[in-house]
């Protein structure tokens, strides 16, 4: 009775930590893919798993180039934002991003005084554009 | 020369103009008193776009007041240079129209009051279509329809000929709030049309409200 009742609290116990194991294995695997490999492989294969992330490092800047190129490439091909807002409706957005990237690419959570009122500048204008193609569309003519 | 002048010589008779010109820039200095007033001078300001785009073919579609002094008229054709030109000239011209007509008699001055009243309600029925210049217009409604229900038509001729200079001086300021370097407005609209910059505009307007309170000092 004694043996059979620890039996089954351990096999339970076991079987709770399993599922517990499982579960945190799962939810490492949908935050964070890579992390779970490198824990495990981590006495057989770590050479491996060096050479894997040094692969993986050298994407990331490879990528943080390739960005630069654009930002780059779009800064010298748009001249200024004031053009860009008057050919299309979108190309506000597109000023927006711009002053997020001059400030620094790392500022998102509290945005500045001064991109704030960018932003509010930018929409202004952009509200002025939305008016002229409705004027435009409607044929009608505003006199302030 | 005007009726009151002839019936009673005293000095506030003899340089009434001048009264009502102290008087009225103090008015614009007041806070509240002072808003009804510029109400006024944009009504007439926007009339004026849409009698102008009346004149060229064109036709009002809405006409908008805001609490700030503040308008807009919607137009579709028209001449869109005199259009723009007549928002700040009309305003100016109906000023001097106001106080030259109320200085020639009375009566005049009681069929004047009627007509710009009748103007108004026409304005209000064929082109306002939100509630607030709806309320703006009615308050505008009253400052004439007050007048013409005084009981002494002497008080109508005197108050009238004051909100003529009253229009005519918001006139000359008006169009100095132009010059803020964000090319708005009717200024910016000519600058666009003509290629001549809005400072130019901006001097025609204000010498043309000038002229008119130098000729009216003249007539009194």
């Amino acid at each position: 009775m004694n043996i059979n009742d620890s039996t089954y609290s351990n096999l339970t116990l076991r079987s709770a930590q399993g599922t517990q194991g499982v579960s945190k294995a799962n939810q490492q695997a949908f935050v964070k893919p890579v992390a779970p490999a490198v824990d495990e492989n981590n006495s057989s294969n770590q050479s491996e798993n060096l050479g894997q992330n040094k692969t993986r490092f050298e994407v990331s800047e490879q990528a943080i180039a390739f960005l630069e190129e654009q930002n780059a490439a779009q800064s010298e091909s748009s001249g200024s934002v004031i053009a860009l807002r008057d050919n299309s409706n979108s190309s506000a957005n597109s000023g927006y991003v711009q002053g997020e990237q001059s400030n620094g690419n790392a500022q998102y959570d509290q945005p500045s005084q001064q991109n704030l009122s960018a932003v509010a500048a930018y929409e202004s204008v952009d509200n002025i554009a939305q008016r002229e193609n409705i004027k435009q569309f409607f044929g009608v003519n505003l006199f302030a | 020369m005007p009726n009151t002048l002839k019936s009673s010589p005293g000095f506030l008779n003899k340089y009434q103009f001048w009264v009502f010109i102290l008087v009225a820039i103090i008015f614009i200095q007041l806070p509240i008193i002072s808003v009804p007033f510029k109400w006024l001078e944009s009504y007439f300001h926007e009339i004026s776009h849409g009698i102008a785009a009346l004149l060229t073919g064109g036709t009002v579609v809405q006409i908008e007041l805001f609490p700030n002094g503040s308008g807009l008229c919607t137009t579709r054709g028209g001449f869109s240079l005199f259009i723009s030109f007549m928002g700040y000239a009309g305003a100016i011209m109906w000023g001097y129209l106001i106080y030259s007509i109320a200085s020639i008699n009375q009566k005049i001055a009681k069929v004047a009051s009627g007509l710009i009243i009748t103007l108004i309600f026409s304005s209000l029925v064929f082109w306002v279509r939100d509630l607030l210049t709806v309320l703006i217009l009615l308050v505008v409604l009253c400052i004439f329809f007050l007048q013409f229900k005084l009981p002494k038509i002497g008080y109508l001729q005197k108050l009238l000929k004051f909100t003529g200079i009253m229009v005519l001086l918001n006139s000359l300021l008006s169009p100095l709030y132009l010059l803020d370097g964000r090319s708005i407005g009717d200024g910016a609209r000519l600058a666009e049309i003509t290629f001549i910059p809005e400072i130019v505009w901006v001097i025609i307007w204000s010498i043309m409200a000038v002229f008119s309170l130098f000729l009216l000092s003249k007539k009194s």
